[in-house]
């Protein structure tokens, strides 16, 4: 099975974390390409990540709460 | 103004909404359908809106900075909603111009810190017009006068189309403000009509914010 990751986006200068707030699918769930699936914050924003392709997602590595570097991978999905 | 070599030049078409007086989750709902409309055609809207009443946390604020008694604000018919914004807990009520620009941020050089600097700079450059001399404190995002804080700003993006934005206060009860701890901060806060010693028309003060956005944003207005 062919796997990708969902990895934290470039946000911005100076912007080198970010926290999960919270997880829009759980492991096993479908999701359609270009869905959002995690939303996360950095500073005073709230930012909504996609998920590239579609898939189903096969594991969450970061979990709500927990902080995330610009570039990590989250999430592993798997391609469908 | 923000000047930074990444940002795109080109102007950005933006339509203007004024919602007046209006509930909270009414506006927030506008809010994503808005969003929607932006992402089919490209072009950004810029609403101006003002809130009965109403504490908001974000996503994921910290209950501890909200003061006052649950049941008390029930009984005053005060609701208080977590939605999905950046930031802690804050107040809208009458007198604040609340302010949510729905921008495609492409245009922002997708970084969220120059949009959130841009929007710094509408409010400080609107105040000016007025003689208030605002400024940033360094670390906290929001619009300060000397050690008192005049606007708050918190956001959500989606496909890099921005929702919630900037609590003005301008003739603000601030009193509402001693029930919480504003963006989780031991801090004053203080509004156009304090500054000022006198109430401040509200209707001039959103068409100064409106030249404000044209010149940093580079707004082509549609309507």
């Amino acid at each position: 099975m062919i796997t990708s990751d969902i990895k934290v986006p470039f946000l911005g200068d100076g912007i080198d974390k970010v926290t999960v707030c919270s997880w829009h699918r759980k492991p096993g769930d479908d999701i359609a390409q270009g869905e959002d699936v995690v939303e996360v914050e950095a500073d005073k924003a709230v930012f909504n990540i996609p998920c590239e392709g579609r898939g189903r997602l096969k594991k969450i590595l970061i979990r709500e709460g927990q902080e995330a570097l610009i570039g990590q991978s989250i999430a592993i999905v798997e391609n469908i | 103004m923000i000047h930074d070599p990444n940002v795109i030049k080109i102007v950005m078409k933006c339509h203007l909404i004024d919602l007046g007086l209006v509930d909270f989750l009414c506006a927030y709902h506008f809010q994503k359908e808005i969003i929607q409309k932006v992402l089919q055609d490209r072009n950004s809207r810029l609403l101006f809106c003002e809130h009965p009443a109403v504490f908001t946390m974000g996503r994921i604020a910290d209950e501890k900075f909200l003061l006052a008694d649950r049941k008390d604000l029930s009984w005053r018919k005060i609701d208080v909603l977590r939605i999905d914004r950046g930031g802690e807990v804050t107040f809208h009520g009458p007198g604040q111009i609340v302010i949510y620009p729905i921008f495609n941020l492409e245009h922002s050089a997708k970084d969220l810190k120059i949009f959130l600097q841009k929007l710094e700079e509408v409010l400080i450059d609107l105040l000016k017009y007025f003689g208030i001399v605002a400024n940033r404190q360094k670390g906290y995002t929001g619009v300060w006068v000397n050690e008192k804080k005049i606007a708050s700003i918190g956001i959500g993006v989606k496909k890099w189309i921005s929702y919630h934005g900037i609590g003005l206060n301008v003739n603000t009860d601030l009193s509402f403000f001693s029930m919480i701890k504003p963006c989780g901060l031991d801090v004053a806060m203080t509004s156009m009509a304090q500054e000022l010693g006198q109430a401040i028309d509200q209707g001039q003060v959103k068409e100064k914010l409106i030249e404000s956005f044209i010149k940093e944003f580079k707004l082509e207005i549609l309507n």
